[in-house]
C-alpha cells in the first residue's frame, strides 16, 4: 500500500434496536480487522443516545437529528401532487386521487433533518432496513432522512438485512443504492425486484451475528412449553402452531385460518400478539377474538403470547405465518418449521422454512405437520412410558 | 309505498363506526322497502371489520373478491406505486408522512384493493353504490369503479368540514351525486372546487332518526336510572381525539367531585388512543374519585348528550351542532375559544362562552343554561347547517330512487307526427323575460339569416307575460310561429312540441337570450354539406361581456360538464378550432330525422337537455364525432346566461349519463398545447380587461 494513501471511511448508522452484544463484539472486530484499509466509523442518532455507553468501544459518535413539520400546508399539498404527477393505476385513477388527501396526509408534512458531520471522505453509509412487521417510527425516520442526506451528499448508501426481506413489501429495500442479505431466499427475491445489480449475501459466519436470538431461548422456552400445555390443558397429540399475528394483516390471517378451519379440531393455535398494537379502543387481542369468533370456534384450543417473550414458540410444532416477520426469523435461526402462506409470493422452501401460495398446499402442508406431531415426544412422556413398562 | 326497491342491490362502504351513522339509518330504510343491502370493508391498520360486526352488519372484504388471477396486476400496479414513492422518499421528504414501511403497506393494500373493487362491482351488480365520502382511497376507488360500471355512487360529508379548502379536493369528484347536509357545506365546497351541479343539500340523515330514538326509548330517563343520576345536575364534556391537558379541566372535576347532586360525563373520541385515555383519566381520577364517568365508546353520544343538562366543548367538535339539534345548552370553555376563527359557535351566538370559574358558578348555582341561549340565532343556524333534517332520510331515499331511473332508462325515439318539411330551416326561440332583449333577440334574427334558404320561426312563449313582450309579439309578421308554454311544461318539453309541428328540413334550438351573429346560417349550411346529415352542430357562444361561454364542453376533473376555456375571452386560441366534441350546450342545428331518432330533448334533463341530447345523438349514431363545433358560427347572450340550478335536473343528468362523463379537459389542454399556467395566465388578464372596462 502506498505510504500516502488516504484511508476512506465507511459511515455505520447504529440505533437502539439494532445492536445486541454480539453485534457489538463483531462490529469491533470487524473495525480493527479493517482499520489499515477502511475508517470503519459508527454514528449514532441522539435518538438512540442510550446506546452510546454500550457501544462506547466502538468510538461512537453522536449527531443531532431535528425535526419539523407543517399542518395543512396548501404548498406542501401541492408539492406531493406534482410528485405523483399524474401517474395512474393500470385501468385509470391518478395515485394523486387516491392516496393524497388520507394516506399521505394531504398538506402535513414532516421533514427529519440529520446534522451528520461530512468529512468529505465518506465512501459510503451503512444502515439497518426496517421491515413492516417489526420496526419503530422513530427509527424509521432516521432511516428515510439517512437515504436523503446520503443522497444529497453523494455518498452512496448500502442497507443490510436483520429481518427477512423476502416478503411482499419492498419499498424499503428499495431506497438505498445496494442491499446485504443475510439470507439465499432474500436474495433471490430482491434479485426480481431491485433495479440494480448491488446485492449481496453475507457468509453464514456473518450472517448469524446479526440474530434476534437471546442466550436464555431454549431454556426459557422449554420452561414456557410446560407451563402453557398444563394451563391450556393441550394433549400431546394435539398439533400447535404459532401465529405471529399482526394487526396490518388481520384479513390474511382470518383466511389462513378459514382454509385450515377443517384441521382445527387437531389444532392449539398460539397468537404471538404486542402489545403496543392498539388500533381504536381494541387491543389485539380483543380484534382477534372479535373478528376471528367464528373461525375460533372450529379449533381445539387457542392461546395469546405476548411477542417480546419469543421463545414460547419452542412449543409450536410450526409458525404459521403470512409473511416473514420478527418471529419467523427466530424461528428459522432455530430450526423452528416456519409455514408461510402468501398467494402473492412463489412458492419456495429453504431448509424449515417453507413458502406456499394456494389454498390446497397450505393443506397439504397442514396435514404433513398433523402426521408428523405423532412422533414428537417428551423426556417426560418417554420417561413416564418407561416408568409404566416398569423394568424388564 | 311502491316495490321499486324489491330485488334492487345496494352496496355500502363503511370504516369507522361513528362514520357509519350517516349511512345506516338510509340503508334501514331502503332494506324495509325490499332492497338488499350488502356492506363492504377495507383493510386497514385500524380494523375496519370490528366496525361491522359491533353494529351486527353481514360485511364483506374487499380482498374477498381477489383471485389468483389478479396477482399479476395487482404487483404491477405495487410496483409501479412502489418505483414512484421509492424515486420521490430517495431525494426528498414530502411523501414521508408515515414511516416507509408503513407507506409500504399501505401502497400494496392500494394495488389489492384497486383490483378487488374492479372485480366486486363485476361480480355483484349494485344498483347503486354508497360510501360516506369519496376523500379516502377506499371511497375514492370504489366510486371510480362504480363509474367505470355505471352504477350511481352516491356520498355524503363526513363531518363540520371545518377544514381547509384544499383538503376537500375532489369531493364529488367520481360521485354521481355528493348529498350533504346543508347550503353552508355547499357554498363551501364549491367556493374550491367542486361542481355545484352535483352537491344537493339534504340535511342530516341520523339526526332525526337519532333523536326520535332517543324520545321513543325513554333514553334520558332510563340512562340516568342506570347510572343512579336520576336527580343530579348532569354536565357532558367532550373531548376530541387530540386530548388537551387535564389540568384545564381539574377546578370542574373538583367542583362536581365535592357536590353529590352534580355528575360530570367525559367523552373521549372514537379515534382517540386507548393509551392516551388511560393517562388522561388517571390524571383526573388521582386527586378526583367523586361523580365522574369516564366514555369512550361504550355508550352512544346522543344517548350522553340526552342525559346531560349541559354540554361542555373543551375542543372543536362535530358535536356542538348535534347537542343544538338535540336543543340543548352548549358552553364552550373561553381556553377552547379561538377569537374570529371560523364557524366558531361562539362567534355565531349559538354558543355560551364561559371561564372556567364562571361555569363552575353558574353549575353550582343550578342555572339553568337554555335561559342564557339565543334561540332565534340558533334556529337560523340551523337552518343554514342542517337542512330538512326531519325528512333527511325519506329525501335521500327518493334521491336514490330517481338516479336508478335515470341510469337505467333507455333511450327511445320520438312518438309523434314528423311533418313533412318546406322550408330548410325552422328557428326555435324560447321568448326572454326582457322586450329589449327580446327586440334584439328578433333584430338579429332577422338582419343575419338573409339567404340561405327560407325559414320559420316558432317562438316558445310563456303563459304569463310582461306587456312589452306582448307588444312586441303582437306585432310579429311573416312566417312566425307561437306555442304557449304553460306553467308546469318545462322548456325541453315545449321544444320537443316546436320540433314536431316545424316544417324545416334542420331544426335549430337556441336558448334564451341567445342571439346569432352574421352569416350563421351559412356557417351551417356549409357544415351540413361538409359533414353530412347525421351530425349536431354547436357555435361559438360569447356572454354578454364577450367571455366564452361554449366553445364546446369538455369535462372536469370533476367529471362535471364545462364550456372549454369558460369565461376566456371569445377569441381565446383555443376557442376557435373547429372540431368534434362530446357535448355542445345552448344551441343546437340538426337534421329533423335525426331529432326525432334521438327521441328529441328529455324533459327530466331540464336545464341540461342540450348536452343531454347530444349524449343521446352519440348513442344513436354510433359516431363519436357526431357532435361538431363550428367556431366561425357565432352567438351572443344578450343578458344573463341560465345557471343549471335544479336539483332534480342534476339528478337525471349525472345518473342518465354516470358513465359516460369523464375528464376530457385536461386532454382538450394537452392537444392544444395549453398549459395549466398558460390558463391561469388568460384568466388573470381576462379579469384585469373585465375590471377595467367595468
Amino acid at each position: 500500500m502506498a505510504k500516502n494513501h488516504k484511508i476512506k471511511k465507511i459511515l455505520w448508522l447504529i440505533q437502539s434496536n439494532q445492536i445486541t452484544p454480539t453485534i457489538n463484539e463483531f462490529l469491533k472486530l470487524l473495525q480493527t480487522r479493517m482499520e489499515r484499509l477502511i475508517n470503519l466509523s459508527f454514528i449514532v442518532p441522539e435518538t438512540s443516545s442510550e446506546i452510546l455507553e454500550k457501544i462506547k468501544d466502538l468510538n461512537p459518535t453522536s449527531f443531532k437529528v431535528s425535526n419539523r413539520s407543517a399542518t395543512k400546508s396548501y404548498k406542501g399539498y401541492l408539492a406531493k401532487r406534482e410528485i405523483l404527477n399524474e401517474i395512474e393505476f393500470s385501468q385509470g385513477l391518478t395515485f394523486t386521487d387516491v392516496l393524497l388527501l388520507d394516506d399521505l396526509g394531504g398538506g402535513n408534512v414532516i421533514q427529519t433533518t440529520l446534522n451528520i458531520e461530512n468529512s468529505g471522505d465518506t465512501q459510503g453509509l451503512i444502515i439497518q432496513i426496517p421491515t413492516p412487521l417489526g420496526s419503530s417510527e422513530t427509527e424509521e425516520r432516521v432511516f428515510h432522512s439517512a437515504i436523503i442526506w446520503a443522497r444529497q451528499n453523494k455518498i452512496p448508501v448500502i442497507g443490510y438485512e436483520l429481518l427477512p426481506l423476502d416478503n411482499r413489501w419492498t419499498l424499503a429495500a428499495s431506497l438505498p443504492d445496494g442491499v446485504i442479505t443475510r439470507s439465499w431466499e432474500s436474495h433471490e427475491h430482491l434479485e426480481n425486484i431491485l433495479d440494480h445489480n448491488n446485492l449481496w449475501i453475507l457468509p453464514l459466519y456473518e450472517a448469524s451475528i446479526f440474530s434476534s436470538v437471546s442466550n436464555e431461548f431454549n431454556i426459557n422456552g422449554a420452561k414456557a412449553s410446560y407451563h402453557y400445555q398444563t394451563t391450556h390443558k393441550i394433549p400431546d397429540t394435539r398439533t400447535i402452531l404459532y401465529l405471529p399475528h399482526n394487526v396490518a394483516m388481520i384479513y390474511e390471517y382470518q383466511e389462513m385460518l378459514r382454509i385450515i378451519a377443517p384441521l382445527g379440531k387437531k389444532l392449539h393455535l398460539m397468537f404471538s400478539y404486542g402489545e403496543d398494537q392498539v388500533r381504536g379502543a381494541h387491543t389485539q387481542k380483543e380484534m382477534v377474538e372479535i373478528i376471528y369468533k367464528n373461525e375460533l370456534e372450529q379449533f381445539a384450543s387457542y392461546s395469546f403470547h405476548n411477542m417480546n417473550s419469543p421463545w414460547e414458540m419452542l412449543m409450536a410444532d410450526s409458525l404459521a405465518a403470512c409473511s416473514p416477520c420478527f418471529q419467523t426469523n427466530i424461528a428459522q435461526e432455530k430450526n423452528i418449521p416456519t409455514l408461510i402462506f402468501d398467494p402473492m409470493l412463489p412458492a419456495m422452501t429453504n431448509g424449515f422454512k417453507q413458502r406456499v401460495n394456494t389454498m390446497e398446499s397450505l393443506k397439504k402442508a397442514m396435514e404433513n405437520l398433523i402426521t408428523r406431531k405423532a412422533k414428537k415426544m417428551e423426556f417426560g412422556t418417554i420417561f413416564m412410558q418407561l416408568a409404566k413398562a416398569g423394568r424388564k | 309505498m311502491t316495490d321499486f326497491w324489491k330485488n334492487k342491490k345496494i352496496i355500502a362502504y363503511i370504516a369507522l363506526q361513528h362514520h357509519t351513522r350517516f349511512i345506516t339509518p338510509v340503508m334501514e330504510n331502503l332494506e324495509s322497502q325490499g332492497a338488499t343491502i350488502k356492506y363492504i370493508v377495507g383493510q386497514a391498520e385500524r380494523s375496519q371489520e370490528i366496525t361491522a360486526i359491533e353494529l351486527g352488519l353481514t360485511y364483506s372484504h374487499i380482498f374477498d373478491f381477489i383471485t389468483d388471477k389478479n396477482h399479476k396486476e395487482i404487483q404491477k400496479n405495487y410496483n409501479l406505486l412502489k418505483n414512484t414513492f421509492a424515486g420521490s422518499l430517495k431525494n426528498d421528504f414530502f411523501l414521508g408522512i408515515l414511516p416507509v414501511t408503513v407507506t409500504d403497506k399501505t401502497l400494496f393494500s392500494t394495488a389489492t384493493e384497486y383490483v378487488g373493487f374492479k372485480n366486486l362491482l363485476k361480480k355483484e351488480k349494485p344498483d347503486l353504490c354508497f360510501a360516506l365520502h369519496e376523500l379516502n382511497r377506499w371511497g375514492k376507488m370504489f366510486a371510480f369503479w362504480a363509474k367505470k360500471s355505471n352504477v350511481p355512487f352516491i356520498t355524503f360529508q363526513e363531518g363540520l368540514t371545518y377544514g381547509l379548502d384544499f383538503g376537500y379536493s375532489g369531493h364529488a369528484q367520481y360521485s354521481t351525486l355528493n348529498l350533504v347536509w346543508g347550503k353552508r357545506i355547499k357554498n363551501k365546497l364549491v367556493s374550491f372546487e367542486a361542481p355545484e351541479s352535483k352537491i344537493i343539500p339534504v340535511g342530516n340523515t341520523h339526526l332525526a332518526k337519532e333523536i326520535a330514538h332517543q324520545t321513543k326509548k325513554k333514553i334520558r330517563k332510563t340512562k340516568r336510572k342506570k347510572y343512579k343520576i336520576s336527580n343530579s345536575f348532569v354536565t357532558l364534556l367532550i373531548l376530541s381525539a387530540r386530548l388537551p391537558v387535564p389540568d384545564l379541566f381539574k377546578p370542574i372535576f373538583k367542583a362536581v367531585s365535592e357536590n353529590t347532586d352534580q355528575k360530570i360525563f367525559v367523552k373521549f373520541h372514537p379515534a382517540c388512543k386507548k393509551l392516551q385515555i388511560d393517562t388522561w383519566i388517571h390524571a383526573v381520577i388521582s386527586q378526583f374519585k367523586n361523580n365522574n364517568f369516564f366514555i369512550h365508546s361504550q355508550e352512544s353520544t346522543y344517548d350522553l348528550i340526552s342525559v346531560a343538562d349541559v354540554v361542555v366543548l373543551g375542543q372543536k367538535s362535530t358535536t356542538g351542532l348535534e347537542t343544538l339539534a338535540f336543543g340543548k345548552p352548549l358552553v364552550k370553555l373561553d381556553f377552547a375559544y379561538t377569537p374570529n376563527s371560523a364557524h366558531s359557535f361562539v362567534d355565531q351566538g349559538v354558543a355560551l362562552k364561559m371561564r372556567t370559574e364562571e361555569f363552575i358558578e353558574h353549575l353550582l348555582e343550578k342555572t339553568d343554561f337554555s335561559s342564557l341561549m339565543d334561540q332565534e340565532k340558533i334556529t337560523q343556524y340551523l337552518e343554514n347547517e342542517l337542512t330538512e333534517t326531519p325528512t333527511a332520510i325519506k329525501k335521500v331515499c327518493a334521491i336514490f330512487e330517481k338516479t336508478i331511473q335515470a341510469n337505467t332508462r333507455p333511450i327511445s325515439s320520438l312518438k309523434g307526427t314528423h311533418q313533412n318539411p318546406d322550408k330548410k330551416w325552422s328557428i326555435i326561440v324560447q321568448v326572454p323575460e326582457n322586450p329589449d332583449v327580446f327586440l334584439s333577440q328578433l333584430e338579429a334574427l332577422a338582419c343575419n339569416s338573409e339567404n340561405q334558404g327560407d325559414y320559420e320561426i316558432i317562438l316558445l312563449e310563456p303563459e304569463k307575460k310582461s306587456k312589452g313582450i306582448v307588444r312586441i309579439l303582437d306585432s310579429l309578421e311573416g312566417d312566425v310561429k307561437k306555442i304557449t308554454i304553460q306553467e308546469g311544461i318545462n322548456s325541453p318539453a315545449m321544444m320537443n312540441k316546436a320540433g314536431e309541428i316545424a316544417k324545416g328540413e334542420i331544426l335549430i334550438f337556441l336558448e334564451k337570450n341567445l342571439a346569432p351573429l352574421k352569416d350563421w346560417l351559412y356557417y351551417l349550411n356549409n357544415a351540413f354539406l361538409k359533414y353530412g346529415n347525421d351530425k349536431i352542430f354547436g357555435a361559438r357562444i360569447s356572454d354578454k361581456t364577450g367571455k366564452i361561454a361554449n366553445a364546446g364542453m369538455v369535462v372536469d376533473h370533476n367529471n362535471a360538464p364545462v364550456s372549454a376555456y369558460l369565461h376566456l375571452n371569445i377569441e381565446f386560441p383555443g376557442g376557435l378550432k373547429e372540431r368534434s366534441f362530446q357535448m355542445v350546450d345552448y344551441f343546437i342545428a340538426m337534421k329533423n330525422n335525426l331529432f326525432f331518432r334521438t327521441g328529441g330533448f328529455t324533459k327530466d334533463a331540464g336545464d341540461y337537455a342540450f348536452l343531454d341530447i347530444c349524449l343521446k345523438a352519440l348513442k344513436v349514431t354510433n359516431d363519436p364525432t357526431a357532435i361538431i363545433y363550428l367556431p366561425k358560427l357565432k352567438m351572443i347572450f344578450l343578458d344573463n346566461i341560465p345557471r343549471k340550478s335544479n336539483m332534480d335536473d342534476s339528478i337525471y343528468f349525472y345518473g342518465k349519463w354516470n358513465s359516460c362523463l369523464w375528464d376530457s379537459e385536461k386532454k382538450l389542454h394537452m392537444d392544444d398545447q395549453v398549459s395549466p399556467k398558460d390558463i391561469d395566465h388568460v384568466k388573470i388578464t381576462s379579469a384585469m380587461q373585465s375590471a377595467i372596462s367595468s
